[in-house]
């Protein structure tokens, strides 16, 4: 959806860190069809890998300029951002899987927390900031809740390696505007879902659209039994890309750090019976066979077993950001729903079977 | 029985070169890590030395491995907040980069106990009386120190929860006696007008009103010892230490001036008047009540001990 602010960016030169993952993809696209220029730089810029950018037709890349840059890099940071005028800086890069994190403690931490201060950095010593530097953060940084809903000033206790990454790189941002006046804004993120995720080992939903849209056959999704009472926030895509474009351009947001709007809080199990229910009802339109196997595999579930940490219910209050920037969600869950997972099906038809 | 081996972080440090020192007065094996030598007046020759930069995490993954430390105290920080502003990066290099590298070596080999030294900055400086408790939210104030010991706090924890690691938090204010000569601290740079000087000009940064929670050296030291030695204290221990008795920075100097050659000097603040002057104190209820630590030394006391220890070094 358009928003207000959208004429502001027709001209501008931007900076989209993590460009090629599936939020950045999205924005970059956007920023593209307003006539912007954007400079997306990303650590695996690898032609094969799978994302929206790939996809656009040529006309809609003139503006697009791809450069493979590891944050972790103090210098090539500050040497891109030093020899540009950026208008515009969307920091979205960094390992966005907990269980990745995990994994790689270290190497994320460095990613999350040390690539964003290098940005921050390169941003406060710049001759010509950008307009505004707004980043993404994440409900995780808040750890398990008090009351019903995380407000912004709720304290933050965020619980493993990825939310300290995330944490770490939310609290920067903050004190950088504190300290410097480097002109920040934060961002911090529900679960967010759309066609385009190619995050297929992890997310729920596109790791759940894999087991669906397998090509060979369906499998039924998988529900892990530690995740049974998790309680999660969701949002389309699109809906944070106008978020992130209200928040580069809205005066209100300078300094300040806002909950994403949601437009559903379900439980894990809800959500997956959704994702079935949803696709049955497209594929039985388009493949009747397809769409009573899903249905009759249901969803499979089994023990994750490796102690994940994982908070049991996460909501967030958006009435700052409803308030402050009027900002409106205008996907709901239900057409954010069909559209991902028409996408799925289109994409199936597409390939064969 | 065997002797425990321990390394102390920042070694070369005010704090950390009198922990060192106390470790191997109790029969610990300690291996002192710092990027700077140490000053020859600071060192003690039964403290082994390792000159390495914390940030590098290979370097520090191999010192771990040669010594294999049952603890490790990681008091090593950039830890003043002008400096931080200054130079924001480093601090936050130093800070959070630093303490990762500590923690990941501990992961990987298996350290007993990480001991962290975290800071009452934390809380922020919000105008105002507050006495703060563990479970009081870390405020982002217009400074990187606060900030960087916030994340660094929050990586400790992830650690701790993650991997199981055993760690223990000592979060500490206005640290001061014998030994201490940074010009960025106010005990220091009063006893050094006192003794030395001309003047008694405290500079721009505050109007004298502010009070604060000073903690001697040795119970700082005390601290340390306690949160790591506690074997019943929960795992993620969280501890401020402090007096809970604020005092305010004028107050805190004239008694210096006394104390030097029983002059009332007439100390200069020449910061911003306070409509709403800061007293911040840190409640160490929860250090009393499970590692019955106390503030043993009083101000007095740990102030004239200061300013002896500097009649007897200044000049030397």
């Amino acid at each position: 959806m358009p928003t207000e602010f959208d004429s502001e960016l027709s001209d501008s030169l931007t900076l989209v860190t993590g460009g090629m993952g599936f939020i950045g993809s999205y924005l970059t696209a956007r920023l593209l069809a307003l006539g912007g220029r954007v400079v997306v730089v990303d650590c695996d810029t690898d032609p094969g890998r799978q994302s929206l950018l790939h996809e656009l037709p040529q006309d809609q890349r003139s503006g697009l300029e791809i450069v493979h840059l590891d944050l972790r890099d103090r210098d090539a940071v500050a040497a891109l951002i030093h020899g540009r005028n950026f208008d515009y800086v969307f920091h979205l890069a960094g390992y966005s899987v907990i269980e990745k994190s995990t994994a790689f403690p270290y190497d994320s931490l460095m990613t999350n927390a040390i690539g964003g201060l290098n940005v921050f950095d390169a941003v406060r010593r710049s001759d010509t900031p950008p307009r505004r530097v707004v980043i993404t953060s994440t409900d995780k940084v808040y750890g398990e809740m008090d009351g019903s809903h995380y407000l912004e000033d709720s304290p933050l206790r965020g619980i493993g390696i990825y939310d300290a990454g995330k944490l770490t790189a939310d609290v920067m941002a903050r004190s950088h505007f504190h300290t410097f006046g480097t002109p920040m804004s934060v961002l911090r993120l529900c679960n967010v879902f759309g066609p385009h995720d190619y995050n297929v080992g992890y997310r729920l939903f596109p790791k759940s659209l894999s087991k669906i849209f397998n090509p060979v056959a369906p499998e039924p999704p998988v529900l892990y039994y530690e995740s049974m009472d998790h309680w999660r926030d969701y949002v389309f895509v699109e809906d944070v890309i106008d978020a992130l474009i209200t928040m580069a351009c809205h005066e209100q947001s300078l300094g300040e750090v806002f909950n994403m709007s949601s437009v559903v809080h379900l439980s894990t199990p809800s959500v997956i019976k959704e994702i079935i229910d949803t696709s049955v009802r497209i594929l039985s339109e388009v493949d009747p066979y397809r769409a009573e196997l899903v249905e009759k595999n249901g969803m499979q579930v089994t023990t994750y077993g490796q102690g994940a940490l994982a908070i049991q219910r996460q909501r967030l209050d958006h009435t700052k950001i409803a308030q402050r920037l009027g900002f409106r969600t205008s996907v709901t869950f239900e057409q954010g729903l069909e559209r991902t997972i028409t996408h799925h099906t289109e994409r199936l038809l597409r390939n064969g079977h | 029985m065997a002797t425990r081996t321990c390394l102390v972080t920042g070694s070369a440090g005010f704090v950390g070169s009198v922990l060192a020192r106390t470790l191997v007065s109790r029969g610990w094996r300690v291996v002192g890590v710092d990027r700077e030598p140490v000053p020859s007046w600071r060192e003690c020759p039964d403290v082994s030395q390792v000159q390495l930069d914390l940030c590098d995490l290979e370097a520090v993954l191999a010192l771990v491995g040669e010594t294999g430390p049952e603890v490790i105290f990681h008091l090593a920080a950039q830890p003043f907040v002008p400096v931080s502003v200054a130079e924001p990066y480093a601090t936050v290099r130093d800070n959070v980069l630093a303490t990762t590298s500590v923690l990941e070596a501990a992961r990987l080999h298996g350290v007993a106990r990480v001991v962290h030294a975290s800071s009452g900055a934390i809380y922020g400086s919000e105008p105002g009386e507050h006495t703060y408790f563990e479970s009081d939210e870390p405020k982002v104030g217009a400074n990187l120190y606060g900030p960087s010991k916030i994340a660094a706090e929050n990586i400790v924890l992830a650690y701790s929860r993650t991997f199981g690691l055993d760690v223990r938090i000592g979060r500490f204010m206005n640290t001061y006696g014998p030994g201490d000569t940074s010009p960025s601290r106010i005990v220091p740079t009063a006893v050094c007008q006192a003794l030395g000087g001309d003047c008694y000009d405290f500079g721009d940064r505050d109007d004298g009103s502010t009070a604060l929670d000073f903690v001697y050296v040795d119970d700082v030291v005390a601290g340390y010892l306690a949160a790591a030695e506690v074997d019943d204290g929960a795992l993620q221990g969280v501890y401020n230490f402090g007096t809970c008795d604020p005092v305010s920075v004028r107050d805190l100097v004239r008694a210096v001036s006394r104390l030097a050659d029983g002059t009332e000097r007439e100390p200069v603040f020449r910061g911003p008047v306070a409509d709403n002057p800061r007293r911040k104190c840190l409640d160490a209820g929860r250090a009393r009540k499970e590692l019955d630590w106390e503030p043993r030394t009083d101000l007095m006391t740990g102030l004239r001990a200061t300013v002896d220890w500097y009649r007897e070094h200044l000049h030397a």
